[in-house]
């Protein structure tokens, strides 16, 4: 009998109800630093997770050291003692979304690929310009996940993931500049020469230094750093946090909160999207969930729990590994487009900033809406031209108040991280700094 | 387990190999407003093996402690594949050691029973504010060994126990959500995260107090900061700009970072110490066998060192400092600070503050970052200071500046001083949150630029 089997029979004797996640899997990655092949990684990583009901507690435990079963299913029962109400049954099989989640392409992925695309990378930049110090990564990793409860659930499901990571940096007299890319997926990209090129043009944009002059003016977010803003929504869209009264979303379905051209969706259901699964981490079904439909608040994400606890339906969000409780979370962020390409935005600017990497985001009362990061890399717009890179300043705002005094949306999006985004043009933001 | 590892050492082929063999449990309760949403124990065990052939890495990760010849292997596969690099290694001493964690309480000898009654009363005392909106008593203890063991015949064996506890309250008032939190954590035990019954009634009182702060306006300012966030300043303004790993392979930036340069005023000197047993940043050695030391990084406004790695060190000409670091047996040593301070003078915070007619007193930190050029931190608290007065409370402060500037424009610095650990920490490459300590005095610092609407 397999470890996991073990576990949930030796947890049943006890147990009301009981479920154990194991997970295993193979990371495998090279690592250019300062131009230079430094070294390769490998990791192959396994653990398990178990979740009792006992007297209507749940209780729980995880471990890496499979050698004694016992103890591990005896924590477990510890935790019970004291662990929260149950509110949720586990679920029998519930049926999956049809995801694709693994590529064998990916499985198959030769180290020596990985070198040679990381040295492609470096030899791209350093043509460009032999002073550039390049980071690159390109790893990929092999994961399988068996689920399986007192209910009847046992489902095994492998993915892949594969990513890859740039950043060039020119050190300067006065301090430096750093451009960073990366991609990541449930098969192998291609696109990390294409990044490379653009972050290559940002350099050059980045040669001459200007001055802004402190004041609120247009900004442009690339799709780049919209992460930062779209956390906000994230956090208020959370069903734990609603749950717990502190999301300033509560009590707003139905209404009106961003601009009528806003529509974001919670996604799981995207073909290799680095988000994406068939059942989330407590066997429920996968969904696509609008969050925001026309600017109108529409979902909160829960897991069985909190879903429970406030008398609604699973989202299908519970997210976690064999090491933690689920708990809500997003899964891929999907941004419907607008109508303005990112060049249109900038001729449409006659004084405006770009905005291209922040530093410091997350600092801020992001729950509130709150933000206010250093500008790490961002560009003065002048008469529709962007004529240099400005710094030593930031940039600030509120999110709710942003999102409902837009000039236009990106008519392209795209993937950063498990974000799948456009640019946004705001029509005012303020900018603080040395200059002026 | 040190036969295993001496064992698989034998018999591999590679210039240079360690091992890092790591077992521990973990104790974690979380209380999230009135639901205990967490209360688990859990253990482990995983290791990895680090091998160096002709200057090339390979590095393999694992759980499966049985097969730890094959991993030997893996690794030194790994680094052949690389086909050669320049990476080598600083001489340290051939050390045989055991230590063993000095606490007065160990968690492991206090029941679950009383550590959830524990984190069950400071709840009580936050959620018993009834304008608060809800609470979260997040405790952490965890006891580790580290065998670590090198192809140069090191062997030490390094037991850890980290205890610690963050109380937050949070407020709301319609959009406006404000919180207000402590937090303890290093390796002093269990006493550590006893009678913080005060800290409860003071984040509650603060927080709500907070609802009613007005947002700062973005500008450039004269700002204290108080001593926690004085450390969180030396950390992201200085700190990250030393570390070896940053400077080694960049000759531009050895030119600007050249040791006896002057980088702040006579008063400054920056120091990072990982000899402090008991802060949070504490290791007799790092994860590659070295000693750990007390580093000047900048004396009396000169810079006079750097943190080092054995690879870092060697390759300019320095000593390592034992300050490479990983995480955990998953992850590779990459140069870290440990306990990281600017060192106290003369001025008392009265005086800086009679002395600074209009600017901003900055308490506490909700987290900083660098990019090496530029830093951010924000305060957790933040009042206006008029004519050498604390006046209204502030809120929304990031506070930014140049790290090639900004220690020049620090021009009193004062005479107390403290250390700050907590279940917080530092990320870098990838591995978050390592435990660091950080702090000082009060200080104060010129033209900071601080955003806002």
């Amino acid at each position: 009998m397999k470890i996991e089997e073990q576990v949930l029979e030796m947890a049943k004797r006890k147990a009301d109800s009981a479920e154990v996640m194991y997970e295993e899997g193979e990371t495998k990655s090279v690592h250019f630093e300062n131009n230079k092949l430094k070294y390769i990684h490998s990791s192959s990583v396994r653990g398990i997770g178990l979740r009792v009901i006992k007297r209507g507690r749940i209780g729980f435990s995880s471990t890496t050291d499979l050698r004694n079963p016992e103890k591990f299913v005896d924590m477990a029962f510890q935790s019970a003692k004291f662990g929260q109400e149950v509110r949720f049954e586990f679920p029998s099989r519930d049926g999956f979304s049809e995801v694709k989640i693994f590529d064998k392409a990916v499985a198959d992925y030769p180290t020596e690929n990985a070198i040679s695309a990381g040295k492609e990378a470096v030899e791209k930049s350093l043509a460009d310009c032999p002073d550039y110090l390049c980071v690159v990564a390109v790893g990929r990793t092999v994961w399988t996940r068996r689920l399986l409860n007192t209910h009847g659930l046992d489902v095994s499901k492998a993915s892949t993931t594969f990513g890859n990571g740039y950043e060039v940096m020119l050190i300067k007299d006065k301090g430096l500049v750093a451009i960073s890319e990366g991609e990541s997926s449930r098969k192998v990209t291609t696109g990390l020469l294409e990044r490379v090129e653009r972050s290559l043009e940002k350099m050059h944009l980045s040669e001459k230094e200007v001055r802004v002059t402190p004041g609120n003016y247009p900004v442009i977010f690339t799709a780049k750093t919209m992460q930062l803003l779209l956390s906000t929504f994230e956090m208020g869209c959370n069903g734990k946090l609603v749950q717990k009264g502190i999301s300033p979303l509560v009590g707003k379905l139905g209404e009106k909160i961003l601009d009528e051209r806003i529509t974001i969706y919670d996604d799981a259901t995207v073909d290799f999207a680095i988000g994406s699964y068939p059942m989330d981490g407590e066997g429920v079904r996968s969904q696509r969930t609008p969050l925001f439909e026309k600017g109108v608040l529409k979902n909160y994400l829960f897991d069985l729990q909190t879903a429970g606890v406030m008398s609604v339906k699973s989202t299908g969000s519970g997210n976690r590994s064999f090491a933690s409780q689920p708990a809500p979370g997003c899964t891929n962020v999907i941004v419907e487009t607008g109508d303005m390409k990112l060049e249109d935005m900038i001729k449409d600017i006659r004084y405006g900033v770009l905005v291209d990497q922040v530093l410091g985001g997350g600092q801020s009362n992001t729950l509130a809406g709150e933000f206010s990061v250093n500008l790490d890399l961002g560009f003065l717009i002048e008469n529709g031209k962007l004529v240099g890179r400005v710094k030593d300043c930031m940039i600030a705002g509120n999110v709710f108040d942003a999102f409902n005094n837009i000039v236009a949306i990106g008519s392209e999006a795209e993937w950063y991280g498990a974000d799948y985004v456009p640019p946004f043009y705001f029509e005012s933001l303020a900018v603080v700094g040395q200059g002026g | 387990m040190e036969r295993t590892i001496k064992n698989a050492l034998k018999g591999a082929k590679a210039d240079f190999i360690e091992i890092r063999i790591q077992e521990g449990n973990s104790t974690g309760i979380n209380y999230v407003g009135k639901e205990l949403e967490g209360i688990s124990e859990s253990n482990g065990i995983g290791g990895s093996v680090r091998a160096l052939v002709n200057g090339g890495w390979g590095f393999a990760a694992f759980n499966d402690v049985e097969n730890l010849t094959n991993y030997v292997q893996m690794a030194v596969e790994q680094a052949r594949l690389l086909g050669g690099g320049d990476a080598s290694l600083a001489p340290i001493p051939v050390t045989i050691d055991h230590v063993k964690p000095r606490v007065k309480l160990d968690p492991r000898d206090v029941s679950l029973d009383d550590k959830h009654n524990l984190c069950k009363k400071y709840n009580d005392i936050i959620l018993s504010h009834k304008d608060v909106q809800t609470s979260n008593v997040r405790y952490t203890d965890s006891h580790g060994t580290t065998y670590f063991a090198n192809s140069e015949s090191s062997l030490i064996v390094q037991e850890i126990i980290f205890c610690g506890i963050t109380v937050l309250a949070m407020a709301k008032d319609g959009m406006n959500v404000q919180r207000a939190w402590e937090s303890v954590g290093d390796l002093r035990g269990y006493g550590n995260v006893l009678g913080l019954e005060e800290k409860c009634e003071k984040v509650s009182r603060k927080a709500i107090e907070q609802l009613s702060a007005k947002p700062i306006e973005g500008g450039i300012y004269t700002v204290i900061a108080d001593p926690k966030l004085c450390g969180v300043f030396a950390h992201e303004a200085f700190g990250h700009l030393s570390e070896g790993d940053f400077i080694y392979e960049n000759e531009r930036l050895k030119e600007i970072m050249q040791i006896g340069k002057r980088f702040g005023r006579d008063e400054l000197s920056i120091v990072d110490d990982g000899t402090l047993v008991g802060e949070a940043g504490y290791s007799k050695y790092d994860s590659e066998g070295t000693p750990t030391q007390k580093t000047y990084l900048i004396k009396n406004g000169i810079l006079t060192n750097r943190l080092h790695s054995r690879e870092t060190a060697v390759k300019m000409h320095e000593k390592p400092t034992g300050n490479a670091r990983a995480i955990s047996y998953a992850a590779e040593p990459i140069v870290r600070m440990t306990n990281t301070y600017i060192e106290p003078r003369d001025w008392t915070f009265e005086k800086i503050l009679e002395d600074t007619p209009d600017g901003i007193y900055c308490i506490g930190s909700m987290g900083g970052m660098t990019n090496m050029e530029m830093f951010t931190f924000s305060a957790a608290e933040a009042f206006r200071i008029s004519n050498g007065k604390l006046a209204e409370r502030l809120r929304d402060v990031v506070l930014t500046g140049n790290v090639f500037q900004t220690l020049m424009d620090i021009d009193a610095i004062g005479n107390d001083m403290s250390l700050y650990g907590g279940l917080g920490g530092c990320g870098k490459g990838g591995q978050s949150p390592l435990r660091v300590s950080d702090g000082g005095p009060h200080i104060r610092i010129r033209n900071v630029v601080i955003g806002g609407r």
